[in-house]
């Protein structure tokens, strides 16, 4: 569950990206976070992944209070939070292959583990035959896609996309858009941030739309 | 098939204890080598610095080398303080021998040895092997000579007995050959604190050098570092590479300096033993022992590692993703 509670977030310099913010993400929910350039989505992402800190106001993640969590459990939290980047964020000098492994090493699983769960996340993405190529060698699409298996490929609880479709063809946004929608299936929670309107509208699933820094309700939207 | 089936089996899959420690190991091994590749990929810089470290813990390690052996000559000397009397020029060879006997009865002489002027010119040929230039001369330029030993080696009693020995009407002059070892283990002192001074001084500039050279590294590899910071890297993690990189600039630098110091221990070898040789019979110039190599691969791989573990401290903190 990811919950809310009267968030607001002051970067340096005094902006409020976020004021007053309050919503509610139940375990096993896939949602959307749409809003126009600079209303907060990424902010709203970037708290969640506690790569910033609320000025005021509760977050709780998965039973977790993120306030007050000290910086060094912050990496085995993350751990159970797969994320999505617009660039991708691949290191450039290793494979496919070790991209994708990262998650596993981190957490010490053996080579054999590590194989068959890195195979099997390069699978679902359709990139299995492409291991050994380096990231440069790929097209932004498979990029794309190799983030998202290193992203689900420890089964992390929950799943956050900043503008996964970002600069890639509608063909391949709902191929995308439908491989989320699947890790949701088995039950990981899922949100993304995304400006692709007609996309979302499309899919059946929760809208949240932020307007500078504040929630909007929307249509489709449960509160 | 349940949401939270799913959870379950993904956290209830515990692994050992031993598994861990073994997956740990691994990974310990696994970065070892991929920091030696690292290196090795970017050949000229890392042979600088290699060299850079051993130039720098090659002048400490030859200078403890020049101590060894002048502790290991004065050592010898030390044995044979002596106390030389040269006698006056009307002193009988009767009257000296004489003397000698008679200052070796006294309880504070151990020992004493009467050389006549023609013996000790004998002497002086043979040792010197100068024999055409003692044949050259008029007459003989040396005094006769009693030679003492003391039985004690306190500098303070010493003194007194050159004071007594000093009243006698027969002797001219007295000299204490154990004053200018007394100056050699002086010098060797402040060659040792030197020595001291100087380690600190290219330790210092070691942890620097490789300091610097992981900040540069830290530097070059700030987004891989960030991103690993995103998916969970604890910061143990993060640092092994760049620690085991100070421990591969310790290890090969140091083995550079050993090759340094030997090849300039052969170098030296000759000239310095016929000069340990003039001053003790078998002198020979001896080299890094086993003790000593693995005190300048230990000292190189620490330093390394301190200038590691500084940089990274200092650096990595500041990569934090935004
Ligand atoms: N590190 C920062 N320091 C100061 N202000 C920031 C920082 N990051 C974001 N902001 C500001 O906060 C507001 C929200 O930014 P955010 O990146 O969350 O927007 P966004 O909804 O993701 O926009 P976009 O669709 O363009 O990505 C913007 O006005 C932005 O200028
Ligand atoms: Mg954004």
């Amino acid at each position: 569950m990811i919950y809310f509670d009267q968030v607001t977030k002051r970067y340096q310099g005094g902006h409020e990206a976020l004021r007053n913010l309050s919503f509610k993400l139940e375990d096993g929910q896939m949602a959307f976070l749409t809003g126009h350039s600079g209303a907060g989505k990424s902010t709203l992402l970037k708290l969640i992944s506690l790569i910033e800190r609320p000025s005021t106001g509760q977050i709780r993640v998965a039973g977790r209070l993120l306030n007050k969590m000290k910086s060094s459990h912050i990496p085995f939290y993350r751990r159970r939070v797969g994320m999505v980047f617009q660039d991708h964020n691949l290191l450039n000098d290793r494979s496919i292959y070790e991209n994708v492994a990262l998650p596993l090493i981190l957490e010490g699983e053996s080579p054999k583990e590590v194989g068959r769960r890195v195979r099997a996340a390069l699978d679902k993405v359709g990139l299995l035959a492409k291991e050994k190529h380096k990231p440069v060698q790929l097209s932004g699409g498979e990029q794309q896609r190799v983030g998202i298996a290193r992203a689900v490929v420890n089964k992390p609880d929950i799943l956050l996309a900043d503008e996964p479709t970002g600069n890639l063809d509608p063909e391949l946004s709902r191929e995308i858009m439908n491989l989320f929608a699947e890790f949701n299936r088995v039950g990981t929670t899922v949100l993304i941030a995304s400006h692709d309107l007609g996309l979302i509208a499309r899919m059946p699933f929760k809208v949240l739309t932020l307007r500078h820094g504040q929630m909007v309700n929307s249509p489709g939207a449960v509160s | 098939m349940s949401a939270r089936k799913i959870r379950q089996g993904a956290t209830s899959r515990k692994t050992s204890y031993k598994e861990k420690r073994e997956a740990w190991l691994r990974h310990h091994a696994m970065v070892a080598v991929d920091s030696l590749i690292q290196l090795l990929k970017r050949p000229l810089s890392s042979a600088l610095t290699w060299m850079v470290i051993a130039i720098a813990l090659c002048l400490p390690s030859l200078f403890y080398l020049s101590m060894l052996n002048m502790e290991r000559v004065t050592s010898g000397l030390q044995d044979s303080q002596q106390i030389s009397l040269y006698l006056e020029e009307w002193v009988s060879n009767s009257r000296g021998e004489e003397l000698a006997t008679e200052l070796a009865s006294r309880p504070e002489i151990s020992e004493s040895r009467y050389i006549s002027a023609s013996q000790g010119l004998k002497d002086f040929t043979e040792f010197s092997g100068l024999g055409a230039l003692v044949e050259g001369l008029p007459e003989n330029p040396l005094p006769n000579v009693i030679e003492l030993k003391p039985n004690t080696d306190n500098p303070v009693v010493i003194e007194g007995i050159t004071l007594v020995l000093k009243g006698i009407r027969e002797v001219e002059e007295v000299q204490l050959d154990m004053l200018w070892v007394h100056r050699l283990n002086q010098i060797g002192l402040i060659m040792k604190r030197v020595a001291w001074v100087l380690t600190a001084l290219f330790a210092l500039a070691v942890v620097l050098v490789v300091g610097n050279t992981l900040r540069l590294a830290i530097e070059s590899r700030r987004e891989e570092v960030l991103v690993i910071k995103l998916i969970g890297a604890t910061n143990a993690f993060v640092r092994r590479p760049f620690l085991y990189m100070g421990f591969w600039y310790g290890l090969i630098g140091g083995i550079a300096a050993w090759v340094l110091t030997e090849v300039c221990y052969l170098f030296l070898y000759d000239p310095v033993t016929t000069l340990a040789s003039s001053f003790a019979k078998d002198a020979e110039f001896v080299g890094l022992n086993i003790e000593g190599t693995l005190t300048l691969l230990f000292g190189s791989i620490s330093v390394s590692l301190l200038g590691a573990i500084l940089a990274v401290g200092r650096h990595l903190r500041q990569i934090e993703p935004r």
